[in-house]
């Protein structure tokens, strides 16, 4: 028998400026099952919805209303003594969506990276990735966030940063 | 001397919550259940039409008064690059691809303009002009050879005045 996802049981957080995207996004979130889906449109109200209620996936853009964008949501979650759960998976679903966009993203800890114009099925395996095939964090000096290396290549000696 | 990385293992917790066998979609959809869920994006389709049909028109009326040294041309390209990347992030979702191509030429044009030169300004409304009959006209998809021809002469425009004649 395959294994399922019930998404009634995940607490979703969009943060998103555009209504109509944010409005989709909700509404895909709904088709797959999720019940709790709260919305924020910029990152000052995203941190105080977490800190008030709690939250088990943020999908948010990078350029949000307000001071701070998505980036500033995803440090404030990874590094801030006020975020609710270091761990807490990030999709950074955005339209800036150049290689160095996608370096400084996965630098600040995103767990996904989807660019728009996005397909049903590319965030559908990101939420697949996130729940069922969660991936290892590294805590070190320059970095805190999830394994940034995909494949796990099994190798024939020691793993010296298992040890660590 | 720099702290050694620590490697610590995935959190399992939304594993634990979520992952089943007898509720909720397998982990690769269905067609069935792909279809399904298209189909919101699909019934959203109009109003993106709209609405960007709408924000399009404003830009336009803004640029047809504009010239090189306006005042107002900051704010102009303010309102530039929250379209574009409007509809360079949805335009591919909704099945129009070739609009998320011309506008992300359009954002990548303008995202780091204080001020823009009249030559600027014109390859700013050609761009305008190409989304709008895009638009207007339903172009789904790629597009044809001429569409095609059409994103390359933009992209060319774009290179040759982009600092400023």
């Amino acid at each position: 028998m395959p294994e399922k996802i019930d998404f009634s049981k995940i607490r979703f957080l969009v943060v998103e400026a555009n209504p109509l995207a944010a409005e989709l996004m909700v509404d895909i979130l709904a088709m797959v099952g999720a019940i709790s889906i709260r919305k924020a449109t910029d990152s000052d109200a995203a941190m105080r919805m977490m800190r008030d209620a709690d939250v088990d996936i943020v999908i948010t853009e990078w350029n949000l209303g307000g001071k701070s964008s998505g980036i500033d949501l995803v440090d404030f979650i990874r590094h801030s003594a006020q975020s609710p759960n270091r761990f807490l998976p990030v999709i950074m679903c955005t339209a800036n969506s150049e290689q160095e966009d996608v370096v400084e993203a996965r630098d600040k800890g995103v767990t996904e990276f989807l660019a728009k114009p996005f397909s049903v099925d590319g965030l559908y395996k990101r939420l697949v990735s996130i729940i069922a095939r969660p991936r290892s964090f590294i805590n070190s000096d320059t970095y805190f966030g999830p394994d940034r290396r995909r494949r796990q290549v099994p190798i024939s000696f020691p793993d010296r940063r298992q040890k660590d | 001397m720099a702290r050694k990385a620590q490697v610590i293992p995935p959190p399992d917790d939304l594993k634990r919550k979520a992952v089943n066998f007898k509720k909720g979609l397998n982990l690769e959809l269905s067609e069935s259940e792909n279809r399904k869920v298209q189909g919101v994006v699909e019934s959203a389709s109009d109003r993106f039409l709209t609405e960007i049909g709408e924000k399009l028109q404003g830009v336009r009326v803004q640029s047809a008064n504009l010239s090189e040294g306006d005042p107002a041309v900051g704010d102009y390209l303010d309102a530039i690059r929250s379209v574009s990347l409007d509809i360079k992030g949805m335009g591919g979702t909704f099945g129009y691809p070739l609009l998320s191509a011309i506008a992300k030429s359009l954002n990548d044009f303008t995202k780091k303009m204080d001020t823009a030169t009249e030559t600027q300004l014109s390859v700013i409304r050609h761009h305008l002009d190409a989304l709008q009959v895009i638009l207007s006209q339903g172009i789904t998809g790629e597009g044809g050879a001429q569409e095609k021809d059409l994103l390359g002469a933009l992209r060319a425009a774009t290179e040759k005045t982009k600092n400023g004649d």
